[in-house]
C-alpha cells in the first residue's frame, strides 16, 4: 500500500515521550513509558478520506488503522454482540485498569494494538500475524479470538484482550474510541492497558529506520487515520 | 600451482589429519581430567590465567554466573536483571557471536539467509545490563562458589550451569579415537551451531548426487522434529536444485516424532516421494566415516555424504564437575526437577539441554524454562517460594520450500509424570504456518537478546 495514505497530514510531534531518551541511550533499560497524555485525537478515516461509520463495518472483519504513530498498527473489529461495559483488567505490572467497552449504536466495535502482548510480533504491511476469528483456531484451540500465529497467543476482544490461551501474560492494550451517536463517526482518543510502543520501537528500530527513514516511525499521527481491510493494509494475511 | 597444492594437501590430509587430530585430542582429554578431577585440589595445578580472578568489575549485587549463551543461558542471563535488577549477571559463552540452531533447517533450503541465525552477545549484554565474559568454565569449586574459566575465577552468589550437549558416539557404535574425530569433522551432527552447519551447507552445494544419509538418534535428543524436518528440507532443495539424490533418513523409532508424524509422513509421500528413502524402526550398529558405509541391524548402507545424528549427552563439563545422576544413560544432571538446582544447593543451577526431565530439548522449550529458572533465583534470593511453572513447547517445522508450509505443535506438560498437557496440534501443512514459522524464530530472538 501507499504509506502516503498515512504520511500526508503534517506532523512534527515524536511518538513517546521516550523517544529523545531512547535516541541517547544504547541500551533498552530505564525508558519511560509512552506517555499517554500526548495521545493524539484521530478520526478514521476511509481511504477516500470520507469518516466511516461504524454501522457500515462488516461484522468480524479484521480492519487495521495506524494509531498513535505512523508505524504502529491496531486492529478494528465490530464483534457480532454488544461487549460487557468498564471492565476491568490487570497489565504487565499486575497494576489494574478500566477497558471502556464496546461503542456504536451495537456496542460491539472495539479496537486493539496490533502488537502482541507475547513477543512483540506485529501487523506490518508485509504480513499481518494478529487476526480476529471466529472459527476455532488450529493452533490455540481458541474461538471468537485475536489469535498471534507466532507463538500462538490468544486474546478475547469482547474482554479487553484478555489473554485467553498462552504463552502472553498480559492483554494486548486496547485503543480508546469515541462514537459520536448522531453521525456514526469514530475517533481515536487513546490507548490503555499495557502500550508495548517503546518496547515495539527499541526492538525494531533498525527495520522501522529501513521502512519509514531514520527516526521517522516515531512520528505522531494527527487529524485521522485511514481504515483498512486487513487484505488491503498487508500483502500477506495469516490466519491460524 | 595453487591448484596442485590445493589437491594435494586434500589427498594427503586425510589419513595424516585423522591421526594428528585424534592425538591431540587424547592430549585435551588428558590435560582436562588433571584440571577437571576433583574441585580444589585441582585448582591448585592450574597455572596462569584460570587461577587469577577475571578481569571483571566489582560485583554490585548478588553475582549471577551463567555457563552457556544458548536459548537457555541467554534468556537466563536477561531475566535475572528483569527478575531482580541489583543481580550482577555475568554469562560465560567462549564463541563470539551466537549462532542458532533452531531455523537452521531453513537455512539448508535457502529460506533464509545465515544472518538471520546469527545473534550479538555483546548486543545483548548491553541491552540486557549483563556482562558476557568470553571464556569457557574449566572447573567449579562450589563449597567457595568460585567457578574456574579460561578467562580467570569468578566468586558467585548462584550459578546457572547451561552448557548445552555433546555427541555421544559410542550410541552408533563408533569408539576409536580417530573415527570419532573423522565423523565429527567428516559427517558432522549439524545440532551445535557454527561450523556443523556451515559444514552441512557445503556439503549440500557441492553434492551431485547419490546417497545422502541422515539419522535420527535414540533417547531425548536436541529437537526432536528436526531430523524429520531436515530430511524434508533437505529433500526440496535436492528437487529445486535438480540434483538426483535421495535422502535416506535412518530412524530407531516405529515412526516420526508422534505428535506430529502425520505432517511429517505425508510431507514425506505427497511431496518427496522420489527424495526421501525413510527407514523406520533402523537402529545403527555401526559408521564406517572412511569407506562411507553405516550398518544396521539389517543391512549396510552406502552413502555418497551425511550428516549423522548420534545420540546426545549432557556436556562433558557437567559429569566432570560430578552433577550427572548415576544412572542417567545421557549423563544429564542431578537435580530437583521443580526447581532446577543441583540436589542440596540452591546457589547452583542446571539448564537447558543438561536437564534431565523428559521436557522437549528445544530452543523454545529451554527459553521457557529459562524464564521460571530467573524468577526461581529471584524467589530464593528475596527468600520467597514460587509455584512451578510448566515449560512451554511451541514448535512449528517447515515440510516445503515451494511454497513454504510448515506443520505445528503446542504443548506443556504435566506436573506429575511430565506427560504432555494442553496440546494443540495442526498436521495440516499450510502456508500460514509456513510464514508464522519465520516469525516464531524471530519472537524468540527477542526474547532472548
Amino acid at each position: 500500500m501507499d504509506r502516503s495514505d498515512y504520511s500526508r497530514r503534517g506532523f512534527v510531534k515524536a511518538c513517546g515521550a521516550a523517544a529523545a531518551l531512547a535516541a541517547a541511550s544504547s541500551g533498552r533499560l530505564a525508558q519511560p513509558a509512552f506517555a499517554m497524555n500526548d495521545a493524539p485525537r484521530l478520526k478514521l478515516v476511509d481511504k477516500a478520506a470520507s469518516p466511516i461509520k461504524a454501522g457500515a463495518l462488516e461484522v468480524s472483519a479484521n480492519y487495521v488503522f495506524l494509531y498513535p504513530c505512523v508505524s504502529t498498527p491496531c486492529l478494528l473489529l465490530r464483534l457480532a454482540a454488544a461487549t460487557p461495559r468498564d471492565v476491568e483488567r490487570t497489565d504487565r505490572d499486575k497494576t489494574s485498569y478500566v477497558w471502556p467497552g464496546g461503542v456504536g449504536k451495537d456496542g460491539a466495535v472495539v479496537a486493539y494494538m496490533a502488537i502482541c502482548a507475547h513477543l512483540l510480533t506485529y501487523n506490518s504491511s508485509a504480513t499481518s500475524f494478529l487476526t480476529y476469528n471466529e472459527a476455532k483456531s488450529r493452533v490455540s484451540g481458541a474461538e471468537q479470538a485475536i489469535t498471534c500465529c507466532a507463538h500462538a497467543s490468544a486474546f478475547d476482544p469482547a474482554n479487553g484482550g484478555a489473554v485467553v490461551s498462552g504463552p502472553a501474560e498480559f492483554p494486548l492494550a486496547a485503543v480508546q474510541l469515541e462514537h459520536d451517536a448522531d453521525s456514526d463517526e469514530l475517533t481515536a482518543v487513546g490507548l490503555v492497558g499495557t502500550v508495548l510502543i517503546d518496547d515495539f520501537f527499541e526492538e525494531y528500530r533498525g527495520k522501522l529506520n529501513a521502512e519509514y527513514g531514520r527516526g521517522a516511525y516515531r512520528t505522531l499521527l494527527e487529524g485521522e487515520t485511514t481504515v483498512l481491510p486487513i487484505a488491503e493494509y498487508s500483502v500477506q494475511v495469516i490466519q491460524c | 600451482m595453487t591448484s596442485r597444492s590445493g589437491e594435494k594437501s586434500k589427498g594427503l590430509g586425510r589419513r595424516q589429519f585423522l591421526k594428528l587430530s585424534g592425538t591431540s585430542t587424547l592430549a585435551a582429554v588428558a590435560a582436562g581430567t588433571i584440571v577437571v578431577g576433583a574441585p580444589g585440589s585441582a585448582s591448585a595445578a592450574i597455572s596462569g590465567r584460570t587461577n587469577r580472578p577475571a578481569d571483571l568489575p566489582a560485583a554490585t549485587g548478588p553475582r549471577c554466573v551463567v555457563v552457556g549463551g544458548g536459548a537457555s543461558g541467554a534468556t537466563i542471563a536477561k531475566y535475572l536483571k528483569r527478575e531482580n535488577a541489583d543481580f550482577d549477571v555475568v554469562m560465560v559463552e567462549p564463541l563470539a557471536m551466537y549462532m542458532s540452531c533452531f531455523l537452521s533447517n531453513l537455512w539448508f533450503d535457502d529460506l533464509i539467509n545465515l544472518r538471520t541465525l546469527q545473534h550479538s552477545y555483546t548486543e545483548a549484554a548491553s541491552d540486557a545490563g549483563y556482562t558476557w565474559l568470553q571464556g569457557k568454565l574449566i572447573d567449579l569449586d562450589r563449597d567457595a562458589k568460585r567457578a574456574f574459566t579460561s578467562e580467570g575465577y569468578i566468586d558467585y552468589q548462584y550459578i546457572v550451569l547451561a552448557p548445552g550437549i555433546d555427541y555421544n558416539y559410542a550410541s552408533i557404535g563408533v569408539t576409536d579415537p580417530e573415527m570419532v574425530v573423522a565423523m565429527q569433522q567428516s559427517y558432522p551432527a549439524g545440532f551445535k551451531p557454527g561450523s556443523e552447519h556451515l559444514s552441512i551447507k557445503d556439503k549440500l552445494e557441492r553434492f551431485e548426487g547419490g546417497v545422502f544419509l541422515t539419522t535420527v538418534p535414540v533417547g531425548n535428543y536436541r529437537c526432536l522434529p528436526a531430523p524429520y524436518e531436515r530430511a524434508c528440507m533437505i529433500a526440496d532443495y535436492f528437487k529445486r536444485n535438480n540434483v538426483s539424490g535421495k535422502v535416506v533418513l535412518l530412524d530407531p523409532g516405529e515412526q516420526p516424532f508422534a505428535p506430529k508424524a502425520p505432517g511429517f509422513l505425508a510431507a514425506f509421500s505427497e511431496l518427496y516421494a522420489d527424495y526421501i528413502d525413510y527407514h523406520p524402526s533402523t537402529m545403527i550398529q555401526s559408521v564406517d566415516p572412511v569407506a562411507k558405509t553405516v550398518t544396521t541391524e539389517f543391512d549396510t548402507i552406502d552413502f555418497d555424504d551425511a550428516a549423522i545424528y548420534p545420540r546426545i549427552r549432557a556436556a562433558k563439563i557437567i559429569e566432570d564437575l560430578g552433577l550427572s545422576a548415576t544412572d542417567n544413560p545421557q549423563f544429564e544432571a542431578d537435580i530437583d526437577v521443580y526447581k532446577y538446582f543441583a540436589k542440596g544447593d540452591m546457589t547452583c543451577y542446571v539448564a537447558g539441554d543438561c536437564r534431565p526431565m523428559p521436557f522437549s530439548k528445544s530452543g523454545n522449550t529451554a527459553n521457557s524454562e529459562g524464564h521460571y529458572i530467573a524468577k526461581v533465583i529471584a524467589a530464593v534470593e528475596a527468600g520467597n517460594d514460587i509455584e512451578w511453572a510448566s515449560p512451554q513447547t511451541i514448535c512449528y517445522s517447515m515440510v516445503n520450500g515451494e511454497p513454504e508450509e510448515a506443520i505445528f505443535v503446542k504443548a506443556k506438560y504435566d506436573h506429575d509424570g511430565f506427560g504432555f498437557t494442553d496440546v494443540e496440534l495442526d498436521n495440516e501443512r499450510s502456508a500460514a504456518n509456513g510464514a508464522a514459522t519465520h516469525e516464531w524464530g524471530a519472537g524468540l530472538y527477542r526474547d532472548m537478546f
